[in-house]
């Protein structure tokens, strides 16, 4: 290989780097063609501290991966063979010192961006949102049950009275309803498989286990249409197992509730008289 | 007189062709030979990479060209839907295509073959610790090449619950799309694997630790063979647990077994949870 192809290579190897970070900045400017592909709009409180976490991390991760792509094309450029005929090799037995630096310094990291997340972690997965009752803090109830099975989400809200699992209960498949600016907390299940119940905007992903119970809470703070995904690969349909979240003020909400009560009251199976 | 070495006398009488049919299945068959074994890995492993390189290319058709009829196989494969690869043969064919890549190419090229070829020849061992064990780990593949095959062929044509097999989709003969028999032998497929990669590990262990030419001490081993040694120490940790898991799945699909099943008998302090 002659030097111009060396160095034509290496140029090559450059573009790796510098092609990563122009699609990463591209995406994030909403830049032409690439509409959609940065991440989707947060609309949760508490989401902004997942997202700081999620660019922290890119952040990171970015410098090594432009560090060791430049440092490719250093070596590419400045010690090919064709520049360097009469070059005398040196032979190295390796280094101790720079092995305990590459192996501290990542575990350093990787214990940092453990011990870092820990609160973001335990507010999204610890820490529920509380009420207080007769004077005592007890966690607050869920507005909803999501029951997933194939290949759909099952909603079920508590009535008036507050309890999930009572008569005056209110049933909506793939589509839920929530008030905004309010604390919310959903238990989830499953009746058949794993499925993942994933609110994009909401920065909420959760995996369901058949057999468990899991609680998830956010804090809404846009009204809007937004996306229900299933997460989790659970079975031919699981491309089409997606619902909508609808996000209203409080009297919009209550509005909406009042009248699919009554629809289904209305809708509600009555047995025929028998004949006589 | 000159004492000729076992392996000249095996070449003189193959060149010949003095070699009995025995001594043939012996010598490149049913070969205890570290090299032989290597190669059969190798060469059995580049077929199935054919196999996961064409479901590739169909789970790229449907990316570029979703809904629309697939050239010249298309009509002859999936003439119900006009030629075109459903969304729900797209989950076959991704759970098909990971996993014949993953323990039909990847698992035994890397350890398999080249585990097999230069693990004696670069530590200075005569062979490998346990010559009718590896012989074994090589033809306890062809089972699971067998029920992987068979399941393209068992309703619904290839397992569908992802390379992963999370149950309850895959445990749960009633769970669409695990309800055909092609989940079942994938299953089995899967235990044959855990089973021969088992056998390779322990043999590539005990060779590394036992076999070194003398003064070939552990810290003047070669990097590719700390790759191996590591590799057979977490195959070892992972395939036993991993392989009864598969197993435990099985019962669940053929013997109504729960292991995975909240509620049933055999996990009533799971469903309790």
């Amino acid at each position: 290989m002659n030097r111009w192809a060396e160095r034509l290579w290496s140029l090559l190897f450059l573009m790796v780097p510098v092609a990563g970070v122009g699609v990463f900045i591209w995406a994030m400017a909403d830049g032409y063609g690439m509409r959609g592909h940065w991440l989707p709009e947060n609309i949760d409180e508490q989401g902004k501290v997942i997202d700081s976490l999620f660019l922290f991390i890119l952040g990171l991760t970015g410098v090594i991966f432009v560090g060791t792509g430049v440092a490719l094309f250093w070596f590419l450029w400045r010690y090919g063979a064709a520049g360097n005929r009469d070059a005398r090799v040196r032979y190295t037995h390796g280094s101790h010192t720079l092995e305990v630096v590459w192996s501290i310094l990542p575990a350093a990291t990787l214990l940092f961006i453990a011990i870092y997340q820990m609160d973001a972690w335990a507010d999204a997965k610890i820490r529920r949102p509380t009420i207080v009752v007769n004077g005592q803090e007890q966690p607050k109830p869920p507005i909803a049950e999501i029951t997933g099975r194939q290949f759909e989400w099952r909603i079920r809200y508590a009535g008036r009275d507050g309890v999930i699992g009572t008569r005056d209960d209110l049933f909506t498949v793939n589509e839920l309803h929530l008030p905004v600016h309010e604390e919310i907390v959903l238990v989830i299940k499953t009746e058949d498989v794993l499925h993942s119940f994933f609110l994009p905007n909401l920065r909420v992903k959760q995996d369901v286990v058949p057999g468990m119970k899991q609680y998830v809470w956010f804090k809404p703070i846009r009204t809007g249409q937004y996306d229900i995904v299933c997460a989790e690969l659970c079975g031919w349909g699981h491309y089409k197992m997606r619902g909508r979240l609808v996000l209203q003020t409080r009297e919009e909400f209550d509005r909406w509730f009042e009248q699919e009560w009554n629809n289904q009251e209305l809708r509600s199976y009555t047995p025929p008289e028998p004949e006589e | 007189m000159i004492q000729k070495s076992h392996n000249e006398v095996h070449e003189g009488d193959a060149a010949r062709g003095g070699m009995t049919f025995w001594e043939f299945l012996n010598t490149y068959v049913f070969s205890r030979d570290h090299k032989v074994i290597g190669l059969q890995f190798l060469f059995s492993t580049l077929l199935w990479f054919l196999v996961g390189g064409i479901l590739a290319l169909g789970i790229r058709w449907q990316l570029a060209y979703p809904w629309q009829p697939m050239p010249i196989i298309g009509q002859w494969l999936f003439a119900e839907e006009g030629g075109q690869i459903s969304p729900e043969f797209y989950t076959t064919l991704f759970t098909m295509h990971a996993t014949v890549m993953i323990f039909f190419v990847i698992i035994p090229i890397l350890a398999g073959a080249f585990g097999n070829f230069l693990i004696p020849l670069m530590i200075g061992a005569e062979d490998m610790a346990f010559p009718t064990l590896n012989m074994l780990s090589y033809w306890f593949m062809w089972p699971a090449f067998i029920c992987i095959g068979l399941s393209f062929f068992a309703p619904p044509y290839g397992a569908g619950a992802g390379w992963t097999s999370y149950p309850t989709l895959a445990s749960n003969p009633a769970a669409a799309p695990a309800s055909g028999h092609a989940q079942t032998l994938w299953l089995l497929g899967i235990t044959f694997v855990g089973v021969s990669s088992m056998m390779g590990s322990v043999n590539y262990m005990t060779t590394i630790i036992q076999m070194r030419a003398p003064g070939m001490t552990m810290f003047r081993l070669p990097l590719t063979i700390w790759g191996m040694f590591i590799t057979a120490i977490l195959q070892a940790f992972a395939l036993p647990i991993l392989t009864a898991a598969g197993f435990m799945q099985l019962m669940d699909r053929m013997l109504g077994t729960g292991f995975f099943h909240p509620g049933t008998v055999g996990n009533q302090q799971r469903g309790a949870g």
